[in-house]
């Protein structure tokens, strides 16, 4: 008897990086890929990735052999990204096409030749929709149907500045994957037993951008250092993270004679990160370019008290006074305060930390992050879903009575 | 035959008012008692049952229910026909029990007393009962084998309840009036709501051949009696063929036999179809001056009084003839809509010959149902199997082309659309069988409900349930595995469910001889090949039956007992379609993309559409105004 196709929920994931390096973009592309993987337990789903940075090189060999997921790398090419989703627009038929980023967005006219059936969905991440598009992305936005923002701060700039009608936008935050939340339990845990050496550490984590080096506010905490250190001469800093800043940034440190008592160990991978979160005393980042801010929830599940600013998403993910400190942009002294508040006060560093890992259980695990694009992939597409659901309890049907 | 009902609730406030409204509600079920009994189970809480009655057999108040043992305190509310009662009365009282009553409903009681649980086994008719044994604290609620007659339970955190009719169950006011979706999804797809699910959230519909064990707050349901597994083995040998229709025609004659006792007037629904047609005859040997009752029609064009006339003047019954008009039926026809206890796309047919019946002074009608799906009368016998066939020896990818094709070429052909769906997409169901009973395809629901509401329907019941039949099916030959598949989808989900609703509606006890549980085991186990032989139709049935019968019968065509929809639909009855699919209302404006309900109705007007599919949302509009709640 010849074997038929099952009907899928067919989708297509279209985004500039998701293997080759480490940042909050690529973080959140994978951990979509693993909800929707996991959505694919229950539902025949067949989801065609497509990246344009990877090249197969970059897909863990776990992944590729996965089924349901196939993987299309790019190579850093658009023409080759083009020709490659183009092939496969034109025999897969998908029900929905979510670009993962804005920049990837001209690429929609050829899903809308090829598969003008399809759905087509944008997941903006944070800065790169701030500000006006170029005209040609701008208008690639009125051919999209629905967007996905992780924040409101993001989906509010969706609205006010590309002119995106609120109801096509859905906010969905970010999570942490499993991985992270259990580690970070158990370093935290390693970290409260005495692996710590020296003063009190201040952690931040970022990608060191020349672009936004003013955004992220580490010149800030270099600034605010001194009054912290007339209260605490032993207090050293410690900023995770590489890019095109970290040159800039080590001279700074030299220029301030800081290099004591500051470290920049560069951009480092996950195991590496919860050692670094374990053995700090407090999260400091007061970025006003976040998106969402993943490193917030990080520090969170490390139970780590987080002093931020209040500015873009930080106060959506931040509770101010519960599970850290938001101070205004640009006030140096309020960030100083700040920080000798929070170190000269244990039971409330501890108190602000465990309120944290609380709301990064009770909001920001990586199930309710799955449960949430599960619900907006079902609104997307209930139809497709129906029948896809539909053709499961079927073929299990017909697979039970096969077995019998 | 009766309604019955129950209601226990862990935290009992002295209410009487659900069940004497669920009785209320039942009165037409049973119209000539009615009693009620309360019981307070050790595990706390308090149990009420209760029936109306129709009294057939042993008229006298001995037969009032709910029945109590006086031996071991056993009560019982029981619907249906116990057909071989005598036979395990004469047994019951060789084994030393004494009798109060002349009817069947005390055999249960004392079968029970005798044999336990295992008195169900020993049944044989149609029947839905509920059994309250104080010594072992225990509910038992019962369905009979085939699903003749229905009974519906829920049993949200605290309470269980159950009825005869889905509507008994409402008015009790225990029960929330929601649409339950997964219910709507197996009514578009099959034309009627497919067991268990049923309109109403939380309500279902217990499979037939099951009991649930109610103990404690707690319960189980366990399944008593399934389709034989098998088809038996093909033998060449002329003797084991003729030892085994002599079998069936044993089984056939005693089930018609048993079927004729009753203390109220009976007949035989004679429509001049081979079906009635052998009851009536299997009957007239047992019965000196039987009565056989045609519905006929004052219009030529549907009149089939004359057939009927051949057969009774054949066999020798007390023949009449009820004649109605078109313009009767379509005055009628609110009424029989608002009789139905869920909206099915069939049933109207029933009702109205139920209820001429019922005015010609008849309380007891045998039928003939039932003889399509075992002696293989539908024309999905033939078609069916071509289509197993063609799964299994025409690849995937000639099918699927095949399949594209015609959806292009056939678009206006519900029929070719059904066609390229089966071929496009194997998956689309596990059997071809249930592609051939589909009203709305899967694609065509996904478009006609609301799409959040898509979300709720639950597929784990329903694949279960496919699976199930799968299992069932799979060691039968292609003809028995149509048969099996007929008697669990359409006849217990459509005629059935239609023939109870639709006959109690109008106090008349409907019997199905041909449903028979033995007469069907001896038919599963008879290979296909024999009920298709040759030219004639259902050659088994004719040779079972063991008469013969003039060749105008035996060969006429198949001949259903329709009315002319498409042409009332386009005529009489357009106005009050059209307004009444106007608007969705407020139940089913949540539910149903109504775009799409107009759009079925100008295709219908257009010729590009089955006169079903409006009927249906005729029908379901009706129902959800009367019965749910937005």
């Amino acid at each position: 008897m010849s074997r038929d196709r099952q009907r899928r929920l067919r989708v297509l994931l279209v985004g500039t990086e998701f293997f080759r390096s480490y940042g909050g973009i690529q973080y959140v592309n994978r951990l979509l890929v693993d909800a929707l993987r996991e959505f694919a337990l229950r539902t025949p789903l067949q989801l065609d990735v497509f990246s344009y940075m990877d090249g197969s090189e970059h897909f863990p060999a776990m992944m590729t052999g996965d089924a349901p997921v196939r993987w299309h790398g790019g190579e850093r090419s658009r023409r080759r990204l083009a020709w490659r989703l183009t092939k496969t627009l034109a025999s897969a038929h998908p029900h929905l096409v979510l670009f993962t980023h804005v920049s990837l967005l001209p690429l929609v006219e050829a899903v809308r030749a090829l598969a003008p059936q399809a759905r087509v969905a944008l997941l903006a991440h944070g800065t790169e929709v701030w500000q006006p598009l170029a005209a040609r992305v701008a208008r690639c936005l009125a051919r999209v149907d629905s967007f996905v923002a992780p924040s409101a701060f993001t989906a509010q700039k969706l609205a006010d500045v590309q002119g995106i009608s609120p109801e096509r936008i859905t906010v969905i935050p970010h999570g942490l994957d499993p991985a992270w939340i259990r580690e970070s339990a158990a370093g935290s845990a390693a970290g409260a037993a005495g692996s710590r050496s020296g003063g009190p550490l201040l952690l931040s984590v970022t990608r060191l951008s020349r672009a936004d080096r003013e955004g992220k506010g580490i010149d800030l905490v270099l600034q605010a250092l001194p009054a912290v250190i007339a209260r605490f001469p032993s207090v050293r800093y410690r900023v995770v993270g590489g890019g095109g800043d970290f040159p800039r940034l080590a001279d700074l440190v030299r220029s301030l004679g800081f290099e004591e008592r500051t470290e920049l160990p560069g951009a480092r991978r996950s195991d590496d990160l919860w050692q670094s979160y374990a053995q700090a005393d407090v999260f400091v980042l007061p970025t006003q370019v976040e998106g969402f801010g993943i490193v917030f929830l990080e520090a969170m599940s490390s139970r780590l008290p987080v002093v931020a600013v209040r500015a873009a998403a930080a106060p959506e993910v931040v509770e101010d006074g519960v599970t850290g400190i938001l101070v205004t942009p640009g006030r140096t002294d309020q960030l100083a305060d700040a920080l000798i508040a929070l170190l000269s006060d244990e039971d409330r560093r501890r108190a602000m930390g465990e309120a944290g890992r609380r709301r990064v259980e009770l909001m920001y695990r990586f199930e309710h992050f799955s449960a949430r694009w599960e619900r907006w992939l079902a609104a997307q597409v209930p139809e497709a879903l129906y029948v896809a659901r539909q053709s499961n309890a079927l073929t299990a049907a017909r697979a039970a009575a096969g077995a019998a | 035959m009766c309604g019955i009902c129950g209601w226990w609730e862990e935290r009992d406030a002295g209410r009487h008012e659900p069940l004497a409204a669920m009785l209320r509600q039942m009165i037409p079920r049973g119209p000539d008692d009615e009693g009620s009994a309360e019981f307070h189970p050790h595990s706390g809480g308090s149990l009420r049952i209760g029936a109306r009655r129709l009294a057939i057999q042993d008229l006298s108040p001995a037969g009032h229910q709910p029945m109590v043992d006086p031996v071991t305190g056993s009560a019982l509310v029981f619907n249906g026909e116990i057909f071989n009662f005598e036979e395990l009365r004469t047994e019951l009282v060789a084994r030393g029990h004494r009798f109060r009553s002349a009817g069947d409903t005390e055999v249960i009681l004392v079968g029970y007393r005798e044999w336990g649980e295992k008195v169900i086994e020993r049944l044989r008719g149609m029947f839905a009962f509920a059994l309250w044994d104080p010594a072992r604290q225990t509910l038992l609620v019962v369905r009979d084998r085939l699903g003749v007659k229905p009974l519906y339970y829920a049993a949200p955190p605290g309470r269980f309840v159950f009825a005869s009719e889905l509507r008994a169950l409402l008015s009790s006011g225990l029960i929330a009036r929601e649409l339950d979706v997964t219910g709507l999804d197996t009514f578009l797809k099959f034309g009627a709501v497919q067991e268990p699910s049923t309109m109403v959230r939380g309500v279902r519909l217990l499979p037939a051949g099951c009991l649930v064990r109610w103990k404690s707050g707690a319960f189980d349901i366990k399944r008593f009696w399934e389709l034989p597994a098998a088809t038996l083995p093909l033998n060449g040998d002329a003797r084991v063929r003729s030892g085994r229709v002599e079998e069936l025609r044993a089984e056939l004659d005693a089930a018609v036999r048993m079927r004729l006792v009753s203390d109220v007037p009976l007949g035989v629904f004679l429509s001049g179809g081979l079906d009635s047609t052998v009851v009536a005859a299997i009957a007239a040997r047992h019965c000196t001056r039987l009565k056989t009752f045609t519905v006929t029609f004052a219009e030529e064009q549907f009149a089939e009084g004359v057939k009927a006339r051949q057969v009774a003047r054949l066999i020798g019954t007390e023949h009449h003839e009820i004649t109605v008009s078109q313009s009767d039926l379509i005055a009628n026809l609110p009424t029989a809509v608002a009789a139905m206890d869920q909206p099915t796309v069939d049933g109207i047919n029933t009702y109205m010959v139920s209820r001429v019946t019922k005015q010609a002074g008849v309380t007891v009608a045998l039928s003939g149902l039932g003889g399509d799906e075992q002696f293989a009368g539908y024309r999905s016998f033939r078609l069916v199997p071509r289509m197993e066939w063609t799964e299994r020896a025409v690849p995937g990818w000639i099918r699927r082309a095949a399949g594209s094709s015609m959806s292009q070429f056939l678009g206006g052909s519900s029929r070719g659309q059904k066609m390229a769906l089966w071929l496009r997409s194997r998956d689309a169901f596990p059997h071809p069988f249930y592609v051939s009973r589909l009203i709305f395809s899967p694609d065509q629901i996904a478009r006609l409900l609301r799409p959040e509401r898509l979300l709720e329907v639950e597929f784990q019941v329903f694949g279960e349930e496919f699976a199930r039949q799968q299992r069932l099916i799979a060691r039968h030959d292609p003809v028995n595995r149509v048969s099996c598949l007929e008697l669990l989808v359409y006849l217990r989900n459509t005629l059935l469910r239609d023939t109870d609703s639709m006959s109690m509606a109008n106090s008349l006890e409907v019997r199905v001889p041909l449903l028979d549980h033995r007469v069907t085991e001896k038919a599963l186990e008879i290979p296909g090949r024999w009920k298709l032989q040759g030219r004639q139709r259902k050659p088994l049935l004719v040779v079972a039956a063991g008469r013969e019968l003039p060749p105008k019968i035996l060969h006429q065509p198949k001949r259903g007992f329709e009315f002319p929809w498409d042409q009332w639909l386009r005529g009489e009855l357009r106005s009050s379609v059209q307004s009444a699919l106007a608007e969705p209302g407020p139940v089913l404006e949540s539910a149903i993309n109504w775009e799409g309900v107009r759009d079925i109705w100008s295709g219908f007007l257009a010729g590009r559409c089955h006169w079903s599919r409006v009927w249906m949302f005729y029908v379901l509009q009706h129902w959800a105004a009367q019965n749910l709640a937005a």
